[in-house]
């Protein structure tokens, strides 16, 4: 049986990500096919997301026998899933395509400063083939989907998904910009941490400014 | 075949197993389920025993019981045939709140009021003749059977009420008043029992199933009485739902 190329493409970046990274980046291919796999995955992961919410909404609302609420859900509960569903599905997308460009936008300057010497289409699409990691969340929400008490599972697997992506976004990193695994990782995790000290640094000025308020 | 083709593969797999789901669940009306059996304990909790209350049937020949419950979980069962009643009341597992309560009886009077926890509330069915459990934000139930002309009241506001009544002489009355809830209850009567039921519902759903007389439903603003030809004597029922939804069914 011949497997379509593309196909074989998305397995290696799963099995030999710095080999197919290298042959990706290397032959110059536009965005198209990085932009296909942040959209695909993050529509399929949104929306196995919304429909894991609503339906758990549903359940608590209908357990707790508040029948006011369960009517309401019961006489809404088509379109309002649909409209969470769909409605994650679009914002999902919008979202990653965003996270997608800023987050190869902070890791292309990150890697520039480490004297990589690559482009930022480069970057762009390294950090665009990395979205294949998503398959783990995928796995994951597919599993708390057919059984909701494991749905715990679901963050479980995000989470594997963001570090194994990272590593992605790294190993692409090194070989679009000729730069060490190091430089490479620490170029993909670093705008994660910025971001991390700057949240908490908003969050900590945020409660220190509502405490002297009050 | 080469292990980035199998990968490749099972990608394609999930990708599309998870695109085509959640783009057709909606559709066709599906989402996952998770209905926890006893939400309201296990929001509540049914914490450690605080009190128990209890006397013999030496001690008690009349019941008349109020049984109060505003958030939590009340539980009304038979007793041991020696135990006239036994209150036990339960705090709630959730640790900011506190349970606050009062059991009192007297003359054979018996109020039972719970604040935020469970209760559980064991009854000799020969000797009860009134009883009137109001639930607010919380859910009851109540398995009583031998009854004997015992009088029932319900009112459930904001909270869900299901349970199982059996008579051995159903000559009585049972009101049920529902607002912003849900009550679910089977009642057996002896097989020469007549029975008058009168339902009345404001945006709500009263669904009535009299073995052997009618299976109807009272929706929206309507009120009907369904009744055995020729009552005269027997069980009535006076349902009032709002906002609310009521499931009945009488067998004999």
């Amino acid at each position: 049986m011949k497997i379509p190329g593309a196909l074989v493409r998305v397995g290696g970046f799963i099995t030999s990500p710095r080999v197919y990274l290298s042959i990706a980046i290397h032959e110059r291919r536009g965005p198209l096919e990085p932009l296909a796999y942040v959209i695909l995955f993050s529509a399929s992961k949104w929306g196995l997301r919304g429909l894991l919410v609503a339906g758990l909404a549903a359940s608590a609302i209908g357990s707790f026998g508040v029948t006011p609420l369960e009517a309401v859900t019961d006489w809404a509960a088509p379109w309002l899933t649909s409209l969470l569903v769909y409605g994650a599905m679009a914002i999902g997308v919008l979202f990653e395509l965003f996270l997608w460009f800023m987050w190869s936008l902070f890791t292309h300057a990150l890697a520039k400063s480490f004297n990589g010497g690559g482009e930022y289409a480069h970057s762009l699409n390294a950090v665009g083939y990395a979205w294949v990691t998503d398959s783990a969340s995928l796995a994951s929400l597919l599993v708390a989907v057919a059984s909701p008490r494991l749905a715990l599972i679901a963050l479980l697997g995000a989470f594997v998904a963001w570090v194994w992506k990272g590593v992605v976004v790294g190993i692409g990193m090194s070989e679009a910009h000729g730069i060490s695994l190091g430089k490479g990782l620490a170029s993909s995790f670093f705008p994660w941490l910025i971001l991390a000290v700057v949240g908490s640094a908003i969050f900590f000025l945020a409660t220190s400014w509502e405490a002297w308020w009050t | 075949m080469r292990a980035e083709e199998v990968a490749g593969l099972l990608v394609a797999a999930i990708l599309g197993s998870s695109l085509l789901i959640a783009l057709v669940s909606p559709a066709i009306g599906f989402y996952p389920s998770l209905k926890v059996e006893g939400a309201w304990t296990v929001a509540w909790g049914k914490g450690k025993l605080l009190a128990s209350y209890e006397k013999n049937m030496t001690e008690v020949q009349e019941l008349r019981v109020r049984a109060e419950l505003s958030a939590g979980n009340l539980r009304v069962e038979e007793a041991e045939e020696s135990l006239a009643y036994r209150v036990e009341v339960y705090g709630a597992l959730m640790p900011w709140s506190s349970t606050d309560y009062s059991v009192v009886e007297e003359g054979g009077r018996l109020e039972v009021e719970v604040k935020a926890g469970s209760v559980v509330v064991y009854l000799n069915p020969s000797i009860l003749r009134e009883i009137e459990v109001k639930v607010s934000a919380g859910s009851g139930t109540v398995e009583l059977g031998g009854l004997n002309r015992t009088v029932f009241s319900f009112r459930v506001s904001a909270g869900s009420l299901e349970g199982t009544l059996e008579y051995s002489n159903a000559t009585s009355s049972l009101n049920i008043d529902v607002s912003a809830g849900g009550v679910e209850l089977r009642i057996k009567v002896p097989k020469e029992s007549k029975v008058y039921i009168k339902a009345s519902a404001d945006a709500a759903e009263v669904d009535v199933n009299v073995k052997e007389l009618a299976k109807t439903s009272v929706s929206g603003f309507e009120e009907r009485v369904i009744a055995d030809p020729g009552f005269r004597e027997g069980l009535v029922i006076d349902v009032q739902a709002s906002a609310a939804s009521v499931d009945l069914k009488v067998d004999r």
